[in-house]
């Protein structure tokens, strides 16, 4: 038999007391609770010790695609142990079929999962997620935290439930890795969408060109030839057609259309729906963003230079940042404590707890 | 059942475990502790530790899972941890399993720099009955090596040229300083102890039945996991290949169900227990 002070039971982990994490001094707990499927999910709750806060902020971090709940390096529990000594409450869970949850991940290729998050897979589980962490701690608010994945999920879910007061959107994607009903998947050439990028990608290429390596291993057929020319042409197509557009621009075009929608073929229509209905209830989000990574592009010209153009209606709702050599994951150190020191900021100012 | 916790090890840190119990249990007490990966290792293979915890808890076996200090839902940071930190943490393990259910049998199973460990901890500890080794790593320096690579694309990427090369990275570890590898930092502890283990050149003395499983998708043997084997001196020791997907690196196609590793490993262990 197990000794009695652990004999918690799968359903009752929440009657376990909180461990005490005196370093970054909040209490920890794991956490089961059910889904709106019937699912039982696991999460770790962080309960700050902090004395005296005079508003209870809850954060709840979301995964990022198929990884578990403490997320790449364990940013999310690094991230949710920072937040909690600040004086905020986080909670991490798993998703339905991942990590230590109950369910069934089903057996598919990477990018076709990818693909279903983005198309709002963990929508329902994150808002049962909040719905469980408001009531448990007495929270006055809740704000949504995810990575990639995670980020279009909180979105998606922050659309559908005007309870979610605020929202961290780190490396948000507006693509979608595969468009089913062209049987296409993710190519690099589809992600070149700016002119920002495409200089990055160009240049070298070109030095590399420059090198009799590099021809050596075209001729020995050990280079994708036709996938890199695919890039190469359209890299070039990008920048001047940006640069066309910049020589014919006059002042008349700054009218602001709420209505643009990039024509891009991968486009996540849900993502622009869902972020423009976000801002329809006037609540705040911070973007994020590493500047080595495409995805930062790809949302500046495909949403943020064609909806939040200077004048948008949504100004003062939304902060964008990208911090320099950082990719997507914010992997360098220098990246998150740059990373953790805006989320801390733009919490402190939108969601202040004393 | 799972039961979902933090306890002390040795050095009274604090460690986060889910202890997986069976509802129908054996006539004896069957524990495995599983001794997980590092890096994004563990993070890519924890689905498939879950789903074999939760399969071997239906055949009547106890499972423990947990994160060593530093990393997981564990106390401490990465950096500070080492391989030796690592060991007396599976030591910890040990002991709290012996406390809580006392056991009539205690498997160390570890999946890759965890098979290791395993290994390495499982041939000191007189508690342990038995080792399964799931892709051990037998060469940690050269494992560490490749590890450096991932460091010197990224500076690639951010500089377009190699400013520290792999000596002047681990010049740099040796000194003291850290190496980022995809957002771990990569530190003296670790690396200093881990560069000299290799499973196939140091002695080894195994009071316990040993199981290696190669796991790889095609079924090429691997030469240094056969050696290592064939270099353990103990009447019970197996090794098999398995023809399934690496799953602790990212893979196209998830979540492989690994039917045959897991059924293989639980056979292999009640066969321990048989005798």
């Amino acid at each position: 038999m197990l000794n009695k002070e652990h004999e918690i039971g799968l359903y009752n982990t929440n009657d376990i007391d909180f461990s005490i994490n005196s370093e970054y001094n909040c209490l920890e707990k794991p956490v089961i609770f059910v889904n709106s499927s019937g699912e039982r999910l696991f999460g770790m709750i962080y309960k700050t010790q902090k004395q005296s806060i005079e508003r209870k902020v809850g954060i709840v971090i979301c995964v990022n695609s198929v990884k578990y709940r403490i997320g790449s390096f364990r940013y999310h529990t690094m991230i949710a142990r920072h937040l909690s000594r600040i004086g905020y409450y986080v909670m991490n869970f798993d998703p339905a079929g991942i990590g230590d949850s109950e369910g069934v991940f089903e057996e598919k290729n990477l990018f076709e999962h990818y693909c279903d998050i983005q198309k709002g897979k963990f929508r329902e589980d994150i808002i049962d997620a909040a719905n469980f962490f408001k009531s448990q701690c007495k929270l006055d608010e809740i704000v949504l935290l995810g990575l990639c994945g995670g980020a279009i999920s909180c979105l998606i879910a922050a659309s559908k439930q005007k309870e979610i007061a605020g929202l961290i959107l780190l490396g948000i994607p507006v693509l979608l890795d595969f468009v089913e009903e062209k049987k296409e998947k993710f190519d690099k050439a589809s992600t070149i969408t700016s002119s920002n990028y495409a200089l990055s990608i160009l240049v070298p290429m070109l030095q590399k060109l420059a090198n009799t390596e590099t021809w050596s291993k075209i001729f020995r057929n050990k280079i994708q030839w036709k996938d890199e020319f695919k890039v190469f042409f359209k890299s070039i197509k990008v920048i001047t057609a940006e640069n066309f557009k910049r020589l014919s621009f006059t002042k008349n075009d700054k009218i602001y259309n709420k209505n643009i929608l990039s024509k891009h073929k991968r486009y996540n229509i849900l993502f622009h729906k869902s972020i423009l209905n976000y801002f329809s209830s006037k609540r705040k989000v911070l973007f994020v963003f590493g500047k080595l990574d495409y995805m930062t592009w790809v949302f500046k010209s495909e949403f943020q230079d064609k909806v939040l153009i200077p004048n948008n209606p949504y100004d003062n709702l939304y902060e964008i940042y990208v911090i320099e050599n950082a990719n997507h994951i914010f992997s360098l150190k220098e990246s998150q404590v740059e990373l953790n020191k805006i989320i801390e900021k733009w919490l402190q100012t939108h969601f202040a707890i004393f | 059942m799972e039961y979902s916790f933090f306890f002390k090890n040795n050095k009274n840190q604090r460690l986060f475990g889910i202890f997986h119990t069976p509802e129908k249990k054996l006539a004896k007490v069957v524990t495995i502790i599983y001794c997980s990966p590092i890096f994004e290792e563990k993070l890519h293979s924890h689905r498939v530790l879950v789903n074999f915890s939760r399969y071997a808890a239906s055949k009547g076996i106890h499972v423990l899972r947990f994160d060593y200090y530093g990393d997981g839902e564990s106390e401490g940071l990465f950096e500070e941890a080492s391989i030796e930190s690592r060991i007396d943490d599976i030591e910890s393990a040990v002991e709290y399993v012996k406390n809580q259910v006392n056991p009539s049998l205690i498997i160390l199973l570890g999946l890759r720099l965890g098979g290791t460990l395993a290994v390495l901890a499982g041939e000191s500890l007189p508690k342990v009955d038995g080792i399964v080794a799931w892709s051990p790593i037998i060469d940690v320096k050269q494992y560490l090596y490749e590890l450096l690579r991932i460091n010197l694309s990224y500076q690639l990427t951010v500089h377009k040229k190699i400013q520290y090369n792999r000596e002047a990275l681990i010049s740099q570890i040796m000194s003291g300083g850290s190496v980022n590898i995809e957002g771990y930092e990569l530190t003296n502890p670790l690396f200093n102890e881990a560069v000299h283990i290799n499973l196939l050149t140091s002695a080894h003395q195994f009071n316990q039945p040993v199981f290696v499983c190669q796991i790889n998708e095609k079924q090429v043997p691997d030469k240094m996991l056969q050696n290592f084997v064939d270099s353990i001196n103990v009447e019970n020791k197996q090794f098999k290949n398995f023809e399934e997907s690496r799953f602790w690196l990212t893979q196209k196609r998830i979540y492989s169900p690994c039917t045959e590793l897991f059924n293989s490993t639980i056979k292999w262990i009640l066969s321990v227990l048989s005798r």
